[in-house]
């Protein structure tokens, strides 16, 4: 095979897919012009990927699924607007029962669970050429957490701040800061401490500050968590940052910005 | 942007839901199964509406929701086996570089399925979002959160694949095999 032959076929299929510059492009339909081994590859290669749809063809009901999400979409909405519809004595009622339940409970048993799902829902679908942009942020975060994202500093090595904002999910209504960096992404959430007190794990002491942080895994996802008076704190990562200790200045630097706020 | 409830839902059907039926051919090829396919769609489109709120309006809504699919998919998985989630991109595939295989003269529908399901799932996924479903390779960057660059390399090594596990079965592919070789050897050469 010659080396026209072997960048021709080395190409073909991004030129099957219409990925190639134009210039490349060109240069491919005219080796084909003249190749009559390479045009009879690429015959066999379009049949293959004219093939391949059918041969991996399974029968779908498209309607009935689009249905069946329709109605759990539905089913979502209505649990919040149910709550969103009340006003005056039912919503106050509604605040007072939550926050007797929430107060009852020893532990929120779904801390963990929640910052790893929303981490999946949330920081993982951004783009990856986003960049931080500070007056989408200032925007985005409502008081307390307005300076949090400045707090924990916007550049930590190759980790970067590339975005902040308040993030409802499933009832919680965290303060989002999501960090990139070393081929992984960071969420670190901040929200009030209404929904009780933090599961009981095992706890290590953060060198050099009073505080414990409880380590866990949820859904293969690192979850650092720290408890102040009356905030919590949540980091979640991938794999271990490196340097190690860089995770644990991130969540020190949130810290002790929730903790200025609380005196 | 979609402040009223019942519009932010009217924006969401409107852009998410159309894609429902490619990404449910997706997740049944995906998942080897319809049933579980059908459960996956679904709860890729909760977490599509809890996030949507964080939708810029006008941008690919189509690689969103494929990268929330998988998303939840690799999540469930790494559920599934209590395991970390290992993303290896360069480990497999490496005879795919070596040895170009030429397509095979004549192949049947069953003998590519055949050799699509021999693919390692990371070479499956790939073509599956190109050459099955039709993304373009930025799209597809998009959906699994990687640089073009490696969408490009691994789509090569998956179709590398894809014909040499053809061309493995194919009672005529001594020709095809032996110019792989040939080519092989010639790289090595070179190298």
């Amino acid at each position: 095979m010659n080396p026209h032959c072997q960048h021709v076929c080395e190409v073909m299929d991004s030129y099957l897919s219409g990925e190639l510059s134009v210039e490349t492009n060109h240069g491919v339909l005219r080796h084909l012009d003249e190749c009559r081994d390479c045009a009879t590859e690429l015959k066999r290669r379009q049949r293959l990927r004219a093939l391949l749809p059918k041969a991996l063809d399974i029968a779908v009901d498209a309607d009935r699924v689009t249905m069946r999400i329709r109605r759990a979409l539905d089913r979502e909405q209505r649990s919040w607007q149910r709550v969103a519809r009340f006003g005056g004595i039912a919503a106050t009622l509604v605040a007072a029962v939550a926050v007797m339940y929430w107060a009852g409970r020893r532990v929120d048993a779904a801390a963990y669970d929640d910052s790893a799902e929303d981490h999946i829902a949330c920081a993982l679908v951004y783009p990856e050429s986003t960049a931080y942009d500070r007056a989408r942020a200032a925007q985005s975060l409502v008081s307390p957490f307005e300076h949090l994202a400045d707090a924990v500093g916007l550049a930590h090595g190759v980790y970067h701040v590339i975005d902040a904002h308040m993030c409802p999910y499933k009832g919680r209504n965290y303060a989002h800061v999501v960090i990139r960096g070393d081929g992984q992404t960071l969420s670190l959430f901040a929200e009030g401490a209404e929904r009780g007190a933090l599961p009981d794990t095992p706890t290590t002491v953060l060198a050099g500050e009073t505080l414990d942080v409880h380590a866990t895994m949820r859904l293969g996802y690192r979850i650092s968590a720290v408890a102040t008076r009356d905030h919590r704190l949540f980091l979640v990562s991938e794999r271990p940052t490196n340097p190690p200790d860089l995770a644990q200045d991130i969540l020190r630097s949130a810290v002790r910005f929730i903790r200025g706020l609380e005196k | 942007m979609f402040g009223i409830p019942h519009q932010r839902r009217e924006a969401f059907d409107r852009a998410a839901l159309v894609h429902v039926p490619e990404l449910l051919r997706f997740a049944s090829r995906l998942c080897g199964g319809v049933e579980a396919a059908e459960d996956l769609v679904q709860e890729t489109y909760l977490q599509a509406w809890r996030s949507f709120h964080r939708f810029a309006a006008g941008t690919n809504c189509r690689a969103w929701l494929y990268k929330i699919l998988l998303f939840t998919y690799s999540a469930q998985n790494r559920k599934r086996a209590r395991q970390p989630f290992l993303v290896d991109l360069d480990a497999a595939g490496e005879t795919a570089l070596l040895v170009d295989v030429p397509t095979p003269d004549a192949f049947t529908a069953k003998a590519v399925r055949v050799a699509f399901d021999r693919l390692p799932e990371r070479f499956r996924t790939l073509v599956l979002l190109v050459d099955v479903e039709g993304l373009t390779y930025r799209e597809a960057a998009e959906a699994l959160d990687v640089p073009i660059g490696t969408v490009m390399s691994r789509l090569n090594r998956g179709r590398g694949l894809l014909r040499r596990e053809l061309a493995r079965h194919a009672p005529d592919s001594w020709t095809g095999a032996r110019s792989g070789m040939e080519l092989s050897t010639q790289r090595r050469a070179r190298s």
